[in-house]
């Protein structure tokens, strides 16, 4: 056990400070720079790692590795162990091995080119040997698919290797007998078989990540965009053996608001912390551009196998699913990304007869990122193409399809037919206006013709090709799942005598707390300035679990704490004549916790759903061979909006923000974008990320459409179409 | 090697080496509105005015901007163009993230000097030069027009 006790006192002291600065723009007398030093080798062992004999560092440079830590070696995250710095046992290149710091950054970069390595020559004998024997059946890369090249695999320089996944995690759920249907062709009409792959990666240019710490009266300062309080602050008193109240965090502004750094800003501010402490000077570390991307942006790419019987009406008799994502060296997280993508990947959409599964492999890469705002995204692309696959197999409209395969019981009935339950409101009505406001039907319809025209009739004018496709997705908020704790989401809301009101939660965007003050003032009439957000105090405390506050109590329980502000503010009202001050406290209801069991995997896993449609209509341009996009539609049924221009601006900015990811190296726009929301009195619902759930999918559909070819990966490049299009050209 | 250049009004003779990097020298001196991001000179987040025109930071070496007029944007938003775009900016309800700011206000400074009343064209164009996806176009537009407006009001010039 490494916390220490916190005395009130303790608590009583600003341990955890907030800033509207960038980290990066940040500095102090006599700071110093960092960068650490990672390994170029895939895996070995190291024997010796230092300068060259007779060389040593300059007086006014430091290098640490995992010695130098005076506490734990490692950082716990939920239930993964990860090394601070190698201990000698690579697992990946790129892994750190230490941290070099100093006045000068030049000077910093010609001694880090000068450590040298030494490696113990069995173990890279053994595992030369090893890839050997697997490259007989390892013809292909199995993530490109592209033949491997003799020359690479023969030259097996440690640099070059990648060995073969390892499988860390399976999880298997079924419903009926898929087998049975699969295997007597009198059981259904079409097979519909495909793989789907989605490696959207965000391509941010914002701050990277980094830290700033430093050491004042004894107290070690850290600056930093956290965004897991209590995972960093329990990393630093286990690895630097200090005591809780001598650790002081600052969470700095956060340029990016996405789940990626959520771990990972814990070991760099560690490793800075460090830097630090031994230095005894200001140091400011900033991951390089190459490095956000390599080892802090860098998607899990996850594959999708979709098996799906179908009879002439267009139902769907059976499904069978196969997820396989690479999750690096480590994720603590994968076992929640593969739970979310098993839910996601059966849509909105049911059949008595439904297999899924799911493998969790790793490899020796860099651990992957994890995006909790957009974790379903790569199912939905999946399911979703799938349904439009179907489609244009069968001959059925993609809406028509849509609304018979829908799953219509709500989520208070018993339905053992599906495993996961959605309270989705009036799906129906979402896809029908969305398929009316952007004349979906007339369009595919056309299109469709137009496509058999051309096939039947190559004269020398042919209309442009183009294409509409329609996609549906459900964003749920507040998962259920086995990292969740939901006796930690609660808001307090405190009245004092001067009549200010002090809410116990940082929003988690500027948009958010527009909301919420929105809320706040138009029920209790009270003005802005006389609202303070603060970080709850619960943060400093000693907890006993590993982190009782995850990263998907931050991010994913934005529409819980929506509702439980407004039972404050009401409960407030109704108090309002009481004496000051007064002090209200809401948490989230156990009973709704009953609701999804995790044992059997089933139930109602999420706190809330919104629901959204999306039309997306291309042209291809045969001459520039690029596609267009002419226009997008959306539909959200987001329950009540409470600032509806708010909401509209947020999801026009997600969409733009989608389009960008689309393309590997090129940003997509389109001139025309609807958004409608359906006028609901229900909670509100988190709609902020269901954009990148629905826009992807929609696109390749149409893409698919007006080039009549599949187009089942993402993202694509400016090249791709060309190269799917010039053969029949 | 001693090179003299204005920096925000004020005469100052830099001490760097011609190649390194103006983005550098200008955070080495706590000039934080010049921030670093794709360090390509595609994002615009180190935008700076060279003269009157925005250039970005990152790809221009110091030596070469010597006796040059370097504005950056803390400086910028004190004079009265600045003050009009920001307060035509606030005016739309624009919420930037912190990194685009330089990008977004040299780039319509620039336009609002080119163009009297900018056109449509004009302003898409200007739009898909922004490549943060932090605001949306719509209200980035209106921003541009109400930071127009406001700068036609304080010149008291009349439509013609």
């Amino acid at each position: 056990m490494c916390a220490k006790a916190t005395s009130s006192s303790a608590l009583k002291k600003k341990l955890i400070l907030v800033s509207d600065e960038f980290y990066s723009d940040m500095s102090a007398d006599g700071m110093i720079y960092a960068k650490i030093f990672r390994s170029p080798f895939p895996y070995g062992k190291i024997t010796s790692m230092g300068l060259a004999a007779g060389e040593k560092f300059p007086e006014e440079y430091g290098f640490f590795s995992y010695k130098d830590l005076p506490g734990a070696k490692k950082i716990r995250t939920i239930n993964t162990e990860f090394n601070v710095f190698c201990d000698g046992n690579i697992k990946y290149k790129g892994e750190p091995l230490g941290i070099i710091c100093g006045p000068d950054k030049k000077i910093i970069d010609e001694l880090m080119s000068k450590i040298k390595i030494t490696l113990d020559n069995s173990i890279i004998s053994k595992k030369e040997r090893d890839f050997s024997s697997h490259y007989e059946t390892l013809t292909s890369n199995p993530y490109t698919g592209k033949p491997l090249s003799q020359k690479k695999s023969s030259s097996n320089s440690n640099e070059d290797v990648k060995i073969t996944r390892g499988l860390v995690g399976t999880k298997e759920i079924s419903t009926g007998n898929t087998d049975d249907v699969f295997s007597d062709p009198k059981n259904y009409d079409f097979i519909v078989e495909e793989t789907w792959q989605s490696k959207i990666q965000n391509k941010p240019n914002k701050e990277v990540a980094g830290a700033f710490c430093l050491v004042k009266n004894t107290n070690l300062h850290v600056y930093s965009s956290i965004q897991w309080i209590s995972h960093l602050r329990k990393a630093l008193q286990c690895t630097l053996d200090l005591a809780d109240e001598k650790i002081i965090t600052t969470r700095t502004n956060i340029s990016s608001q996405n789940g990626n750094s959520i771990w990972k800003n814990t070991l760099i501010c560690v490793q800075t912390s460090l830097a630090a402490i031994k230095m005894q000077k200001p140091v400011m570390m900033m991951l390089s551009r190459d490095e956000q991307r390599t080892y802090i942006e860098n998607a899990s790419p996850v594959i999708f196998y979709y098996r799906t019987a179908v009879d002439l009406e267009g139902n769907i008799l059976a499904m069978e699913i196969n997820i396989e994502i690479d999750i690096g060296t480590y994720n603590p997280f994968a076992k929640e990304i593969l739970e979310r993508l098993m839910i996601a990947s059966t849509g909105i959409y049911m059949t008595k007869n439904l297999k899924i599964k799911g493998k969790i492999y790793s490899s020796n890469t860099p651990p992957t990122a994890l995006n909790f705002s957009t974790i379903d995204s790569a199912a939905f692309f999946a399911i979703e193409n799938q349904i439009q696959k179907i489609s244009e197999v069968t001959g059925i409209s993609p809406l028509e399809l849509r609304l018979r395969n829908q799953n219509r019981k709500l989520s208070t009935q018993k339905n053992p037919e599906m495993p996961f339950l959605h309270d989705l409101g009036n799906t129906s009505l979402v896809l029908e206006a969305v398929c009316k406001k952007s004349d979906f039907n007339r369009k595919a319809a056309v299109f469709r013709l137009a496509e058999k025209e051309r096939f039947e009739n190559s004269g020398t004018y042919q209309p442009p090709r183009r294409g509409i496709g329609l996609a549906c997705a459900f964003e749920g908020s507040g998962y259920f799942g086995s990292t969740f704790k939901g006796n930690n989401i609660n808001i307090q809301l405190e009245l004092t005598e001067e009549k200010k009101l002090i809410v116990n939660t940082i929003p988690p965007s500027n948009s958010i707390k527009e909301i919420w003050t929105k809320i706040i003032c138009d029920s209790l009439g009270f003005e802005k300035k006389n609202i303070t957000f603060v970080i709850p105090l619960s943060d400093a405390k000693e907890e006993k679990s590993p982190c009782s506050t995850t990263p998907e109590a931050l991010l994913g329980s934005i529409s819980i704490k929506t509702s439980l502000l407004r039972k404050c503010v009401e409960a407030i009202k109704k108090q309002k004549d009481k004496k000051l001050p007064l002090t209200v406290k809401k948490s989230l209801s156990p009973s709704k916790l009953k609701q999804w069991d995790n044992e059997s995997f089933s139930g109602i896993p999420f706190f809330n759903t919104s629901f959204a449609a999306c039309t997306v209509e291309v042209l291809f341009d045969e001459y520039t061979y690029r596609e267009r996009i002419l226009k997008i539609c959306v539909v959200i049924d987001g329950g009540k909006i409470l600032h509806i221009k708010a909401a509209e601006n947020a999801v026009k900015t997600s969409i733009q923000k989608t389009l960008a990811l689309l393309m590997d190296d090129d940003t997509l726009t389109c001139p025309d974008v609807s958004v409608q929301f359906l006028q609901s009195e229900s909670e509100p619902k988190q709609i902020g990320h269901i954009i990148a759930s629905i826009l992807p999918a929609a696109f390749t559909s149409a893409l698919s459409q007006a080039l009549t070819k599949t187009l089942s990966r993402l993202p694509l490049q400016t090249d791709t179409l060309f190269k799917i299009y010039e053969p029949e050209a | 090697m001693k090179i003299p250049m204005t920096i925000n009004d004020e005469k100052t003779i830099i001490d760097a080496s011609p190649d390194e990097k103006l983005i550098d020298v200008l955070r080495a001196r706590h000039l934080m509105s010049v921030k670093k991001g794709c360090e390509k000179g595609k994002c615009g987040s180190c935008t700076v005015l060279l003269g009157e025109t925005p250039v970005p930071s990152c790809l221009i070496p110091v030596g070469t901007v010597r006796e040059c007029t370097i504005t950056t944007l803390e400086h910028f938003l004190k004079t009265k163009a600045g003050s009009d775009i920001a307060k035509g900016f606030l005016q739309a309800g624009m919420e930037m993230c912190g990194f685009c700011n330089a990008s977004r206000i040299f780039m319509t400074y620039s336009l609002l000097e080119k163009s009297y009343r900018p056109t449509t064209e004009e302003l898409n164009e200007l739009a898909d030069s922004i490549k943060c996806t932090c605001t949306d176009r719509k209200t980035f537009i209106n921003g541009v027009l109400y930071a127009t407006a406001i700068r036609h009001r304080r010149e008291e010039r009349k439509d013609v």
